[in-house]
C-alpha cells in the first residue's frame, strides 16, 4: 500500500460572517495516529468535513499524496484512499449489517474490480475484524450503539482506505466499550492505516495518539506529544478559560515567590 | 421578578441519556433556595444533558429532580415551566425571525395573569440595550445582545429557578462580566440560579458553590472559592 | 422452506420476499393465456393491469428503491403515448418503432429534467415533479401539431391482430419485472437503496448520488414510456386529459406502496389487487373508485407503510407487524 502524507495548509472555512476555521496548518505523516481535540465550537468536525469533501474550504488547501483534494466531491474522496466515520452514525437501516459493509466494498477504492459476490465476501472478512460477525444478517436498525459504532468503522474499512478519519467514535461508550474501541483502532492501525481521531475523551486521546493537534475557536493552538500538549498553557486556557488560566499563573507566581523567599531566609528552627 | 418564596432544586441519582447511550450516571446535586450554584466540566461531560433532563427535554432513565416539594421528573416541559423552572439554552435559541419584543412576549406564553406588560417594562428598564433594539429582529442582534434577550425571555415567565447553559460561549470577557452582574441582580430578587459553564472563572466567580461534571459523573464539589484553586479541576477537564 | 430454497438461488435481500417473486412469475405465466379466452372485456382489464404494473415498476425504481417520491411520472407515460401518436400522424404504424422512440425520448427527458430536479430533496422534489407533469400536459394541450386539447387519433391494427397490444404490454411488464430483479441484485440496486437510506453516508462510501438518481429515474421513465407507447394505439385515441390523467399518476404510486415498496414483487401485486378491485367497483359503483383510492392511501400509510410483500416477510405474526409499523413511524 503506498503511504502518503495529508497536508493541511492554511485552511480557512467561513460560514456567512463566522470563520469556523482560520489558518489551520499541519501535516499528518503516513502510518501515524493523530489525535484532534478542542473545546466546543473549535472547528474539529468542520475540519473533518473539509478533508472529506463535504465542504470546500474558503481559503487554503488540502493535499494528499501530493494531490490537491480540497475540491474533490465527497463521493470521490474514497477513491483517493481516504475514509471517514460520522459522529452521528449513519447506518443504512433497512439493509442488513453485512449489506451495509458490502456497499462500501462495492463502491470504494477497489470497488470497481469487485463483483457483488466478492463485495459480500469482503464484508464478511471485515465483520470478523470488527467483531460484528455474530449480527451479520440482522438489519442495521437493530444494533446497539457500540455495535453501530463498529459498523461505521467496518463500512469505512470496506473502502480500503490508507487514511481513516474517526469522528467521535467513542461518544456514548462506557469504560469497557472504550477500551474495546481503542483495541480495534490499534488493530486497524497495525494494518498500516493512518488514523486521525477526533475525540472529547481525553483518556482515549492520550492513550492512542502519537501526536495531538489542538484547535480552539477555529485556530490551531498546539501540536505535539499528548502529555506535553495537554499540559501547555495555551490548551489549558482554551479548555478552562483564559481568566482562570491567568489566575492560576498568578497563584503559581505568588507561590514561587513565597518559596524562594523561604529559601533565602529559612525560618529559625528551635533546637 | 420572582413569585413567592425562593425555590430550590434537588437532583438525586439522575441517570439519563439519548436512545441507548447513557450520558449521566447517578448525578446528584443541590441548589438551595436563593443560591447561585455552578456546574462546570469539559465539553462532552453531559452538562447540557443534565439541564435537559431537569427541563424535561431529555428523557430521565432513573432518579429524580425536584423543585422544592414538586417532582419535576416525568412532567412535560411546559409543566416544568409552570413549576417555575426555566432554562436559558445553550446558543441562546432565540426566535430569529421575531423581534426582540415578540421574543420577550413568547417568554410569557404560558402566563394567564395581567401583569405581563408590567414585567416587560420592568425587564426592559433593567436592560436598556433591549429597549433600543425593541423592534429589531432577534436574529440580527450581536451575541451579547442575544444573550440578554435570552435571559430576559426566561425572566418573562417569572422563574423561581433559572438554569443557564453556557452563557459565556462566544462572548467577549467584558460582556460576560456585565451579564454576571445581571445574574447577581436577578438572584437578589430571589431567583435561584444554576449556571452551567465550560469557563471555570466565570462560573466560580458568580457562584457560592460548584460541582464538577466529568464524563457524566460528579467528581468534585465544594465552595467555589476553594475549588477555584483546586488542581483537580484541570485534571477533570484534561485528564492530566 | 421454499423461501430458503429460493434464497439459495440468490433471491431475497433487497429484491424482497422470494416467494412473492415466484408467485408473480407464475401469475405472469397464467396471464399469457388471457387473449385465448377471446373475452374482450377480460383482455382489456388485464391489459390495463399490465400497463399499471409497468408504470408502477417505473415508479418503484425512483420512489421505492431510491426514495425520491416522484409525483410526475405520468409525464413519461404521456410522452410515450404521444410518441406513438406522432409516429402515427406521420404514417409510421409500427409498434416496435413506437416503443423504441418512447424509450429513447423518455430516457433523454428524464436525464435532462433530472439534472436540476434531482438536486432537490423530499417534498421539494415531489412538488417539482408535479409541476413538470402539469407543465408538459399544458404544453401538449397547446401544441396544435400534437392535436392540442382535442387530441390525436392513433392508428390501430384490425380486430384480428388486436391481441398484439396485449402481448406487447405483457412483454413490457415482464421486462420491467425482470429488469427490476436484475437491478436489485446488482450494485445499481444497492446504490439506490443506500441513497434512500442515507444519502450522505452513501456519498461517503463512494456513490455519486446524482448519477445514480438520474439513472433510476431514467430507467423508470423507460418502463412507463413503453407502456404509454402501447396504450396509444391500443386505445386508438389520445388527448392530454387521458394521457396525463391524475389517475395514471397516482395509481402506480399507491399500487407500489400497497404491494411492497422497493421490492420486485410489490408493484405487480399492488397493480393486480388495486386495478382488479377498481374494475369491480366501477362496474357496480361508478364514482366510488376515487373514494376507494383515497381510503386505500390512508390505510396503507397507517397500517402498511412498506406494503404487503414486506408484511409477508415478517416473522412474529401480528405482533411483529405491529412492531414494524411502530418502528417505521418512529
Amino acid at each position: 500500500m503506498t503511504r502518503s502524507a495529508l497536508k493541511i495548509e492554511r485552511v480557512g472555512m467561513r460560514f456567512g460572517g463566522l470563520w469556523a476555521l482560520r489558518e489551520v496548518s499541519f501535516t499528518v505523516e503516513p502510518g501515524t495516529i493523530v489525535g484532534l481535540i478542542g473545546p466546543n465550537g473549535s472547528g474539529k468536525t468542520t475540519l473533518m468535513n473539509v478533508i472529506s469533501g463535504v465542504f470546500k474550504p474558503t481559503e487554503g488547501s488540502v493535499s494528499y499524496a501530493g494531490r490537491q483534494i480540497a475540491h474533490v466531491p465527497t463521493y470521490a474522496i474514497c477513491r483517493l484512499g481516504i475514509a471517514r466515520t460520522f459522529q452521528i452514525v449513519k447506518p443504512f437501516a433497512a439493509l442488513t449489517v453485512r449489506e451495509n459493509v458490502a456497499v462500501g466494498a462495492m463502491f470504494g477504492r477497489d470497488g470497481a474490480k469487485r463483483s457483488t459476490g466478492a463485495s459480500f465476501a469482503r464484508a464478511e472478512e471485515l465483520l470478523e475484524t470488527v467483531g460484528l460477525a455474530r449480527v451479520a444478517t440482522r438489519p442495521a436498525s437493530e444494533l446497539t450503539i457500540p455495535d453501530r459504532k463498529r459498523l461505521e468503522v467496518a463500512k469505512a474499512l470496506a473502502l480500503d482506505p490508507e487514511l481513516l478519519l474517526l469522528d467521535e467514535v467513542m461518544a456514548g461508550l462506557n469504560a469497557t466499550e472504550v477500551d474495546e474501541a481503542l483495541d480495534l483502532l490499534r488493530a486497524v492501525h497495525a494494518r498500516g492505516i493512518t488514523l486521525i481521531v477526533v475525540e472529547h475523551l481525553m483518556k482515549a486521546i492520550v492513550s492512542i495518539s502519537q501526536t495531538v493537534v489542538v484547535l480552539a475557536e477555529g485556530k490551531k493552538i498546539a501540536q505535539g506529544l499528548p502529555a506535553e500538549v495537554l499540559g501547555s498553557p495555551a490548551v489549558i486556557e482554551a479548555y478552562l478559560g483564559a481568566r482562570w488560566a491567568k489566575r492560576q499563573k498568578q497563584v503559581a507566581e505568588v507561590e514561587r515567590e513565597r518559596e524562594s523567599a523561604l529559601d533565602a531566609h529559612p525560618p529559625e528552627t528551635s533546637t | 421578578m420572582s413569585e413567592g418564596a425562593p425555590l430550590g432544586l434537588v437532583v438525586e441519582n439522575l441517570c439519563a441519556g439519548y436512545d441507548d447511550t447513557q450520558v449521566l450516571w447517578d448525578v446528584s446535586l443541590e441548589l438551595a433556595p436563593g443560591e447561585i450554584v455552578a456546574l462546570i466540566g469539559s465539553n462532552g461531560a453531559g452538562k447540557s444533558t443534565l439541564l435537559g433532563a431537569v427541563s424535561g427535554l431529555v428523557r430521565t432513565w432513573s432518579g429524580t429532580a425536584r423543585a422544592g416539594e414538586r417532582v419535576l421528573t416525568g412532567l412535560a416541559p411546559d409543566g416544568i415551566v409552570t413549576a417555575g423552572v426555566l432554562q436559558v439554552p445553550q446558543g441562546r435559541r432565540l426566535f430569529g425571525g421575531l423581534t426582540v419584543e415578540e421574543n420577550l412576549r413568547m417568554g410569557a406564553y404560558l402566563r394567564r395573569d395581567r401583569e405581563v406588560a408590567a414585567d416587560l417594562e420592568r425587564i426592559v428598564s433593567l436592560l436598556p440595550r433591549l429597549r433600543e433594539r425593541y423592534d429589531f429582529l432577534a436574529g440580527r442582534l450581536s451575541g451579547g445582545e442575544q444573550q440578554q434577550v435570552a435571559i430576559a425571555r426566561a425572566l418573562m415567565a417569572r422563574p423561581r429557578v433559572l438554569l443557564i447553559d453556557e452563557m459565556s460561549l462566544g462572548l467577549a470577557p467584558v460582556l460576560v462580566e456585565s451579564l454576571l452582574g445581571l445574574l447577581a441582580q436577578i438572584n437578589a430578587t430571589g431567583v435561584s440560579i444554576l449556571i452551567v459553564e465550560q469557563d471555570v472563572q466565570t462560573a466560580l466567580e458568580v457562584s457560592s458553590r460548584a460541582y464538577v461534571l466529568e464524563t457524566g459523573r460528579i467528581t468534585l464539589s465544594g465552595p467555589s472559592a476553594q475549588l477555584l484553586d483546586d488542581p483537580a479541576i484541570r485534571k477533570a477537564y484534561l485528564g492530566v | 422452506m421454499i423461501a430458503r430454497a429460493l434464497r439459495g438461488l440468490g433471491l431475497g435481500g433487497i429484491t424482497g420476499n422470494p416467494v412473492a417473486i415466484a408467485v408473480v412469475l407464475v401469475l405472469m405465466a397464467l396471464l399469457l393465456a388471457v387473449p385465448a379466452t377471446h373475452n374482450d372485456y377480460l383482455t382489456l382489464v388485464f391489459r390495463q393491469i399490465l400497463m399499471y404494473a409497468a408504470m408502477a415498476y417505473g415508479w418503484n425504481l425512483i420512489g421505492g428503491y431510491t426514495g425520491y417520491v416522484s409525483f410526475g411520472n405520468v409525464t413519461f407515460f404521456g410522452l410515450g403515448a404521444y410518441c406513438s401518436g406522432v409516429l402515427s400522424t406521420h404514417g409510421v404504424d409500427n409498434l416496435f418503432a413506437d416503443i423504441a422512440l418512447a424509450v429513447v425520448v423518455n430516457a433523454a427527458f428524464a436525464v435532462l429534467m433530472g439534472i436540476p430536479v434531482l438536486r432537490l430533496r423530499g417534498p421539494y422534489f415531489g412538488i417539482a415533479t408535479l409541476g413538470i407533469g402539469v407543465a408538459v400536459a399544458e404544453i401538449v394541450a397547446n401544441f396544435d401539431a400534437l392535436g392540442g386539447s382535442s387530441g390525436l387519433a392513433v392508428h390501430q391494427v384490425d380486430e384480428a391482430h388486436f391481441s398484439i397490444y396485449y402481448y406487447a404490454m405483457w412483454l413490457v411488464a415482464l421486462v420491467s419485472i425482470l429488469g427490476t430483479f436484475v437491478i436489485a441484485r446488482s450494485k445499481l440496486g444497492y446504490a439506490f437503496v443506500a441513497i434512500r437510506e442515507n444519502e450522505d453516508a452513501a456519498a461517503a462510501l463512494g456513490i455519486s448520488a446524482t448519477r445514480y438518481k438520474i439513472t433510476a429515474w431514467a430507467l423508470g421513465a423507460m418502463m412507463a414510456g413503453a407502456a404509454g407507447a402501447i396504450f396509444a394505439p391500443a386505445n386508438g385515441f389520445i388527448d392530454p386529459s387521458i394521457t396525463f390523467a391524475t389517475d395514471s399518476n397516482v395509481f402506480p404510486i399507491v399500487m407500489t406502496i400497497l404491494g411492497g415498496i422497493g421490492t420486485v414483487a410489490g408493484p405487480f401485486i399492488g397493480a393486480l389487487l388495486l386495478a382488479g378491485v377498481n374494475e369491480l367497483l366501477q362496474r357496480y359503483f361508478v364514482n366510488a373508485h376515487t373514494l376507494f383510492f383515497g381510503s386505500m392511501i390512508v390505510l396503507v400509510v397507517l397500517l402498511l407503510p412498506r406494503g404487503l410483500v414486506w408484511l409477508f416477510g415478517l416473522r412474529g405474526g401480528v405482533r411483529g407487524w405491529l412492531r414494524s409499523v411502530a418502528a417505521y413511524r418512529a
